[in-house]
């Protein structure tokens, strides 16, 4: 194990912990940016989506992970940065106008839903949010003048001051960018105050006002950017399929999004991005499942379903802390090789905190 | 001028009395202590002055400021901060994240400062992280610094809360039971840095506490109260001597009678 020997206050606050780390990042950075070299099209496509989900993983994150507030209609924010880019790519406006206008919009409608989440916590703000995933998904299939209804709305892809990215390679590096500027954004807002006031209105609502930290104003902030980085998400949603209708966006999905940043792990930005991997290739593995299957139930149309909701349970019950909690597990398994034992990782006791206050 | 004035101060929980008609006035650098049976409404004292519960009638000045117009947020920016009784820290952070917390009300950047960590953020983030330095000092936490607050010791624990509250540099710092749940070491320790608190920071601290000798080791004054009412002000020694304090705590000869 590597002990770290600090000497300026910097040491803590800079985005990587040593060189090594670094290093090992960079790698991965020049992977990703030699992957369209690697992978065919139809991978790239799918290491595209993958990036799509990471944002969207990101966002939610921000939201139910870091600052405590279960989102159940996330779909929503996605289908309102997805539908805002349509309509106005339709009308002309140039991609370095709308996509800010397709995370303002769903800035906006996060800033709305924000508001009854100042008086309600956990299963009745999920319900609060499941219910606004209706009403967009209603909304969308209804308002036929502007979304198209069900028949759903086309998109050309992406125009970039003057380029068209119509190459599987030129939408990923888009995506690869975005969300490396969002990547980068949240990590410098984790660090400073107003991350750790998100933190705190998770940990102890009582404890957050009484130190400083307006609920109101630090819910809402919470509401309005993890809507926006959805927004955006949703735009690049939408120029990658180039085809949006109110079905994609329905309850399901937003369950599938939550379940990116449960299966990756609550709580960290590795987790959305492990979590956004494995939504991504599970229905391919389902897929390759389907050969080995007998045919009886291999096309069930329930089976995707089931397998995902399998996992979900099978993840809650036996690693709460998701994909990265098994992977700092099986790290630390190698830092400390041989003193690991058993339960090393978990948590001594919890004292009861009072409810009376909160 | 005191720098805490609590005026006719009362709260109802439907048709129980549980704080009626307290009154008291804290001087600056003073350590002041309420104490009580289990149930005399300490705490709802507490709850009231950090604006948690909004009392039913009565005032509360703070350096001169009215505190039923404010919000609770709003009490470490005026120089107020608090601890709880039961422990309320955020367990999932590590030490260095709950004290930095407490700087919360220090924090000066902007939003998008913050996001672009531009150099101005760092500089600010090096000024809290220097400010809670000397908290960590003081309480000599330099070993706990980066181990994640939820498994660490009870006691440890306590001690951090009170960092966290430090760390906002308030004029007054209100402890409830900072005690409880701590060995007699640790509350002889406790005692010595509640005088460090007042003596080498100059922080007037009001605090809730049930053990006397801990009481009568620092405190300045001490407010007896008993089933919502004041029973009597004064020295710890005036206030052991005093009957009616006996009699709240230990019944009187007829009762038993």
């Amino acid at each position: 194990m590597r002990f770290l020997f600090k000497t300026s206050y910097n040491q803590d606050i800079r985005l990587f912990k040593d060189r090594i780390t670094m290093g090992w990042y960079l790698a991965l950075g020049v992977v990703l940016l030699v992957l369209p070299l690697l992978l065919g099209e139809y991978y790239l496509s799918q290491a595209s989506f993958v990036l799509i989900y990471a944002i969207v993983g990101l966002g939610l994150m921000l939201l139910s992970g870091f600052t405590g507030q279960i989102s159940l209609g996330h779909a929503a924010f996605l289908a309102v940065g997805a539908y805002t880019e349509a309509v106005l790519s339709a009308r002309g406006v140039p991609f370095v106008v709308s996509l800010p206008m397709a995370m303002a919009v769903s800035a906006a409608a996060g800033f709305v839903v924000g508001l009854p989440a100042l008086r309600l916590k956990g299963i009745y703000l999920a319900i609060a949010t499941l219910a606004f995933g209706f009403i967009v998904e209603v909304t969308l299939q209804q308002w036929e003048s502007v979304t198209g209804g069900s028949m759903g709305l086309l998109l050309e892809p992406v125009t970039l001051l003057g380029v068209t990215l119509d190459s599987e390679s030129g939408f990923y590096y888009l995506a690869l960018g975005l969300t490396g500027l969002t990547l980068l954004i949240l990590k410098n807002l984790l660090r400073s105050p107003t991350g750790r006031a998100f933190v705190a209105i998770r940990d102890s609502e009582i404890s957050a006002r009484s130190m400083g930290i307006g609920l109101a104003r630090y819910k809402t902030l919470a509401f309005v950017i993890s809507a926006a980085i959805t927004g955006l998400a949703g735009a690049l949603y939408a120029h990658k399929l180039q085809f949006i209708s109110p079905e994609q966006f329905g309850v399901f999905v937003s369950i599938e999004l939550l379940m990116i940043i449960v299966i990756g792990g609550m709580g960290s930005l590795h987790g959305a991005f492990l979590g956004a991997l494995f939504m991504t290739m599970l229905p391919e593995f389902i897929a390759i499942l389907r050969e080995y299957l007998p045919s009886s139930l291999a096309y069930q149309p329930g089976l995707q379903p089931t397998i995902f909701g399998a996992i979900l349970i099978l993840f809650v019950l036996l690693e709460p802390a998701g994909l990265y909690g098994r992977w700092v597990k099986i790290r630390t398994w190698f830092q400390l090789f041989p003193l690991y034992r058993k339960g090393l990782m978990k948590r001594e006791k919890s004292y009861v905190k009072s409810d009376r206050l909160s | 001028m005191a720098l805490l004035t609590v005026e006719n101060l009362s709260m109802e929980f439907g048709g129980i009395r549980a704080v009626d008609d307290v009154s008291f006035r804290v001087g600056e650098g003073e350590i002041y202590t309420i104490i009580g049976p289990n149930g005399a409404g300490k705490t709802t004292i507490f709850n009231m002055i950090s604006l948690i519960y909004r009392s039913s009638s009565g005032r509360i000045w703070f350096d001169g400021n009215d505190l039923s117009a404010r919000k609770p947020q709003d009490l470490t920016h005026l120089g107020l901060a608090r601890t709880f009784q039961n422990i309320e820290l955020f367990e999932h952070e590590t030490v260095l994240q709950n004290l930095l917390v407490g700087r919360h009300c220090h924090s000066r950047t902007r939003l998008w400062q913050q996001m672009l960590f531009t150099p101005a953020t760092r500089r600010a983030e090096i000024e809290h992280r220097e400010a809670v330095e000397q908290v960590i000092d003081l309480l000599n936490l330099q070993h706990y610094r980066d181990s994640v607050v939820g498994n660490l010791p009870y006691g440890v624990q306590k001690l951090i809360e009170l960092g966290r509250a430090l760390c906002a540099r308030p004029r007054i710092l209100l402890l409830d039971e900072p005690s409880s749940g701590l060995n007699v070491e640790e509350t002889d320790d406790l005692s010595f840095w509640i005088e460090d608190i007042r003596n080498l920071l100059g922080i007037t601290v009001v605090m809730i506490e049930h053990d006397m000798r801990l009481v009568s080791q620092v405190s300045d004054r001490v407010l007896a109260v008993s089933n919502g009412r004041v029973l009597a002000e004064g020295t710890a020694r005036e206030i052991q001597e005093n009957p009616a304090v006996a009699e709240a705590y230990l019944g009187t000869r007829e009762d038993v009678a």
